[in-house]
């Protein structure tokens, strides 16, 4: 189980829900100005650079994967910017060459004497901060199955899809328990869909990363969200661990109160799937 | 015997009667720029010098690598532009393995016959006599690979974790008729997974023989995959006979 091939012939797939409900414009943890939605709009602007590099390859970019976001606040639907605006589902390669926009930003690399130099670096944009509404995290696990249902219908013994799901708060369409609980049935041949969830919670308790057991978390909802999420599979569990994590049987995809920085590398690891070589 | 981002020198089948003879295998990285290439600068620039220093050797490949990609993005500009995904992975650059072999040949001199070897990452050396495993490099068993090990980035800003300063270094003596194998990670993994089972992989090696039987060799490496025995992955294996003639 999750040991399938992702190849051109046999691509995965990534669902990313995303929280664009009104408390998402409050400001993000005990760190700067900057509001819960610009934090999470640059996370999944770099998570797609990110998967965008590891398709890469000399002669362009192999569509080892497609790739959905979906947003749910004021609305349910795709929430890709530019070109890609109402698609559901984009192959990697699309996603290479249509960013909405392409950003320059500075980064700072090794002048290769011990210091650090500023360098400019394109910053490509394919999703934009919003917030607004209320927070209908049921419908958008509704069209989460639906998007799998039909992708695991074309590709049945696929590298299991995986769902990332990103809130700060309580659903407001109701229990989504059953629809998440869906999502995790929905199978391949090598196994069955995995689901993490990423809490942004305006406490401010400390950050809980990959936990085994909800004893420790502070509110009913994150409770919730860390049942509905995935047992981590092997191959993910290693890469936790080698990030300095300690695992057990029972540690789940769940990030409760995570700041910028563990949630880009909770997003590196669940996208470091173990056949892409 | 290889395809896609696997290097190996030297690239002919050779039969030298220097007193010295260095090979090397080296295994790009998929995710990462033009790693074959800069897997191929790494296994040259070993072949080409004496040291077993593999900082220094990462120093002139790097030079080579930077010399070639100066004229790439020159090209480049010319031509068609960069994509943003290419100049951000050209920035990162390329990552590969390396296994070096140096054998020595003194055949008046005490403990004249030894060979010594440096690797970082996950390509390997197999020492073999008459069918039998003596020594293995640097990884002993099929459970010590995973999917991220430590590699020779051809960018020294991704040079963290002091990656060169992980590198592996073994002396062992040989005599005539002894076998060295050098196998980048597929390859290495399967020849373990044989081992541990109790299985004899060796003389299959050793009737993989000459340059005409290359298509035996692919035709093999395809049944392995199609068995699912081997991981669908880049396969560099080198064989160095070290017979009677060389070594006198």
């Amino acid at each position: 189980m999750y040991s399938a091939e992702i190849n051109r012939d046999n691509p995965s797939c990534f669902v990313f829900l995303i929280d664009q409900s009104g408390s998402m414009a409050d400001a993000f943890g005990a760190e700067s100005g900057k509001r819960k939605a610009d934090a999470l709009a640059d996370a999944i602007n770099r998570l797609l650079q990110n998967l965008v590099l590891k398709c890469a390859r000399d002669e362009g970019v192999r569509d080892y994967y497609h790739v959905s976001v979906i947003g749910y606040g004021a609305s349910t639907g795709p929430a890709f910017s530019g070109a890609l605006a109402g698609r559901d589902l984009v192959s990697i390669s699309e996603v290479a060459n249509l960013p909405a926009r392409i950003d320059e930003r500075i980064k700072q690399v090794s002048d290769g004497a011990g210091g650090l130099v500023d360098q400019p670096v394109k910053f490509p944009i394919w999703f934009e901060p919003k917030a607004g509404g209320g927070t209908p995290m049921c419908a958008a696990l509704a069209q989460a199955n639906t998007i799998l249902g039909s992708w695991l219908a074309q590709h049945p013994a696929c590298f299991p899809p995986i769902v990332i799901n990103i809130s700060d708060g309580e659903s407001t369409d109701g229990d989504p328990s059953a629809p998440a609980d869906h999502i995790r049935t929905q199978a391949t041949t090598d196994g069955n869909v995995l689901l993490f969830n990423i809490h942004l919670s305006a406490a401010a308790a400390s950050p809980i990363q990959f936990p085994d057991s909800e004893s420790n978390l502070p509110d009913e909802f994150a409770r919730l969200l860390f049942r509905v999420s995935s047992l981590l599979p092997p191959h993910l569990k290693d890469a936790v661990k080698q990030e300095g994590v300690a695992v057990s049987e029972g540690t789940r995809g769940f990030v409760f109160n995570a700041d910028l920085v563990s949630l880009i590398k909770f997003l590196d690891i669940g996208t470091r799937a173990s056949n892409l070589r | 015997m290889q395809e896609n981002d696997d290097a190996y020198a030297p690239l002919e089948i050779f039969d030298v009667r220097a007193r010295r003879l260095r090979v090397a295998v080296s295994d790009g990285a998929t995710e990462g720029f033009q790693s074959g290439r800069w897997a191929t600068h790494l296994v040259h620039e070993f072949v080409r010098r004496r040291t077993l220093d593999v900082a220094r050797i990462t120093t002139r490949a790097r030079d080579r690598w930077d010399d070639w990609l100066r004229q790439y993005l020159e090209d480049r500009s010319r031509t068609r532009p960069l994509h943003w995904y290419e100049e951000a992975g050209l920035e990162r650059g390329a990552f590969a393995s390396l296994i070096g072999l140096d054998v020595e040949a003194h055949p008046h001199e005490v403990d004249g016959d030894r060979w010594q070897a440096i690797a970082l990452g996950d390509s390997c050396l197999f020492h073999v006599r008459d069918l039998d495993l003596l020594a293995t490099f640097p990884l002993s068993g099929s459970a010590d690979f995973n999917n991220r090990p430590v590699l020779i980035a051809s960018n020294m800003s991704y040079e963290h974790a002091g990656s060169v300063g992980a590198t592996c270094r073994v002396t062992g003596s040989w005599q005539t008729d002894d076998t060295f194998y050098l196998a980048t990670d597929a390859m290495a993994r399967w020849l373990f997974t044989q081992v541990e089972e109790g299985r004899e992989p060796w003389s299959i090696l050793r009737d993989l023989d000459t340059e005409d039987q290359m298509k035996v060799f692919d035709e093999w490496i395809a049944e392995l995959r199609s068995i699912d025995e081997l991981k669908n992955d880049d396969v560099t294996l080198v064989r160095v006979d070290l017979t009677a003639g060389w070594s006198q």
